[in-house]
């Protein structure tokens, strides 16, 4: 074998490593996860549903992220419980009875090095007054019956 | 609309929409033949008969209000929200009485907008063409937007291309057939909505029982399964007057009972709206089985299509894309040919020119039919909100005219200051609830006020009509 032959196969040998090398980086450390945030970080509702909608940043907005959606009942998240985990940019929840609710999204994928940081949300519902709402409905059925009884009593009325 | 993931694809989509355009508009073509005149075009000759007219009456009712709309109502508002849903139909049972008598008493009429103004005068009557063109508008618009939503949802077609090929079919097939094809392919339209509905629901039931649902709901979401939840409570009532707001005003329903034969409307409405109630109930139990399915609801006018396909799978959402086309469709053509209709008579041919003749009368509805078309899709193009928030803005407006119309129509003494205060007042009390209450409310305190103000007037100064005064014919012969 060749002096010169050596040599290429030594460079192939290391140029091979090398490609290994950052193969195994790669695989390793992936893409970075950018940072996600909702587009409202606090909402209220008198209700009890909201439309959590959150975005990525701008320069990574081509990718098709997975994202991870957790809530609680409280800011430091002691017992997160998972909402959502996929690929949409939003989620709606409804039903929910008075008090406080904490949310917190991160990317999670497609092949990130490592989850990215969380981006918070927090919720308040204080329902309508129920006295309220039962005086609506009272006032609202008189409106209904009141209707009700004056196209029948017109069309007796009017047939006669 | 955030959400990534559309059922079929696009090429599926696309040949869906090809097939069901070209079917509505050769049957268009084909009805719009029978149209010889203005009655023909307008009213379809004034001739409908039981089938066709309970049939083009459920079919228009079920609309995307009910197929995306009811299970919104479900998923924000609960059980009494499902429920308040389905009082809509409480419209349309109501109406029947009065299409009797509507029949009876303007034998040659052709609007609503006829009956205001021979009953109360020019100042009632330009308020009511006010609040029923933009009813219909925001109507027509809400439809517009859903087409775009549910293409985008279902086949991953854009928005603004899905929302623009379904007006255009329903612009062109209403164009060439008015009436006549408008009510033809209700009754063809009602047919698979129903078949359609009821395959979702044994679907539905098939992959999620109601104890899991239920189950899944007091966990997640217990203000859903409340009795006493306050948002739900005052939507009750506000649905149920705007459902009966919005039947006893337009002119779409108007339009039907001037073309339905003597005395076939009323057994028509009635049947329709037996037929109409358990629909959106059916349509909410799918909103609330989403959490269940492990659906990640990402528009809650979305939540009925987007169960609906993802439990039925590629096939299914083949059935989904026809039923939601065709309560699209039949809502649609619907709209722009009562709309049109309102605008060629009360506007063109009252205000305008008073002696155009048919020909000329028939150019002007084709225009407008075009012109709303257009505006439609200029206003759907950038994506408002969601479909309750378009609609339920018209709520109060609507509101406002039920106590007019249903005293106009059986009381001699309800008079002209009555109605039009009545409308003028009871819209500016609902928009003020509107945005300080919630939509939720705006309906209601429309009609409240404007009850009070028409009743009131009426035993203040009361009026004493001649109803013959309706028959515009009896007493302008030349007209």
């Amino acid at each position: 074998m060749s002096l010169s032959a050596i040599a290429c196969k030594s460079a192939l040998r290391t140029l091979f490593s090398g490609v290994v090398l950052l193969g195994c980086f790669y695989v390793s450390f992936g893409k970075t996860a950018p940072k996600v945030r909702f587009e409202e970080d606090s909402l209220f509702t008198q209700s009890g549903h909201v439309k959590l909608v959150w975005e990525v940043d701008e320069a990574d907005e081509e990718v098709l992220w997975e994202f991870e959606v957790q809530s609680d009942s409280t800011a430091d998240f002691t017992a997160p419980r998972k909402l959502y985990r996929g690929p949409d940019g939003a989620t709606f929840i409804s039903g929910l009875p008075d008090g406080e609710y904490f949310y917190r999204i991160r990317v999670v994928g497609p092949e990130v090095d490592a989850p990215g940081a969380w981006g918070q949300a927090y919720v308040s519902v204080t329902h309508h007054s129920l006295s309220l709402a039962l005086t609506i409905a009272g006032i609202g059925s008189i409106v209904f019956l009141l209707t009700v009884i004056v196209v029948l009593r017109g069309v007796r009325n009017s047939e006669q | 609309m955030n959400n990534e993931n559309a059922i079929l694809d696009a090429t599926t989509g696309w040949i869906m929409l090809v097939i069901l355009g070209v079917v509505w508009i050769g049957l268009g073509v084909y009805w719009g033949r029978k149209a010889r005149n203005m009655d023909g075009f307008m009213l379809a000759g004034r001739n409908v008969g039981l089938a066709l007219g309970a049939a083009t009456a459920m079919a228009t009712w079920i609309t995307s209000n009910t197929t995306m709309l009811a299970p919104q109502f479900a998923l924000e508002l609960g059980i009494w929200g499902m429920l308040a849903y389905s009082t809509a139909s409480f419209g349309l049972l109501l109406f029947a009485p009065l299409a009797k008598r509507v029949r009876a008493i303007m034998p040659s009429g052709y609007t609503s907008g006829d009956f205001i103004r021979l009953r109360y005068g020019k100042g009632a009557w330009y308020f009511f063409l006010a609040i029923s063109i933009f009813y219909s508008f925001t109507w027509l618009i809400s439809m517009g937007m859903a087409g775009g939503i549910l293409l985008n949802a279902l086949a991953g077609i854009s928005y603004q291309v899905g929302m623009t090929v379904i007006l255009l079919v329903c612009v062109v097939y209403t164009l060439f057939g008015g009436l006549f094809a408008v009510i033809g392919t209700d009754f063809i339209q009602s047919l698979i909505i129903l078949v359609g509905i009821v395959i979702v629901g044994f679907a539905v039931i098939d992959h999620s029982d109601v104890g899991t649902v239920h189950q899944h709901v007091m966990e997640n979401q217990p203000m859903l399964l409340n009795a006493l939840l306050p948002a739900a409570i005052m939507a009750i009532f506000n649905n149920l007057l705007f459902g009966i707001g919005e039947i006893f005003h337009s002119n779409v329903w108007w339009s039907r009972a001037f073309a339905m034969r003597k005395g076939i409307g009323k057994k028509a409405y009635i049947l329709a709206g037996i037929f109409w109630l358990p629909v959106p109930v059916a349509a909410g139990f799918i909103a609330l089985s989403s959490g269940a399915l492990g659906i990640n609801v990402t528009s809650p006018d979305m939540v009925g299509p987007m169960v609906a396909a993802n439990i039925l799978g590629e096939v299914g959402a083949i059935v989904v894309f026809a039923v939601f086309f065709a309560s699209l469709a039949s809502s649609i053509d619907s709209l722009l040919a009562a709309t049109s209709d309102l605008i060629t008579e009360d506007i063109y041919r009252k205000i305008i020119n008073p002696a155009a003749d048919e020909q000329l009368l028939r150019k002007v509805s084709a225009r407008i039919i075009i012109g709303l078309g257009v505006l439609a899709w200029l206003v759907c193009l950038p994506r408002l909100g969601t479909l309750a928030d378009v609609l339920f803005f018209a709520g109060p407006m609507v509101g406002s005219t039920i106590w007019p119309i249903a005293t106009g129509l059986f009381w001699k003494k309800a008079n002209s200051k009555g109605a039009l205060w009545g409308m003028v007042i009871g819209t500016a009390a609902g928009l003020i609830a509107y945005f300080q209450l919630g939509w939720y409310t705006a309906s209601f305190t429309g009609a409240t006020v404007s009850m009070l103000i028409t009743v009131g007037s009426a035993y203040l100064a009361p009026g004493d009509f001649d109803w013959r005064n309706l028959d515009e014919k009896a007493i302008t012969p030349d007209q």
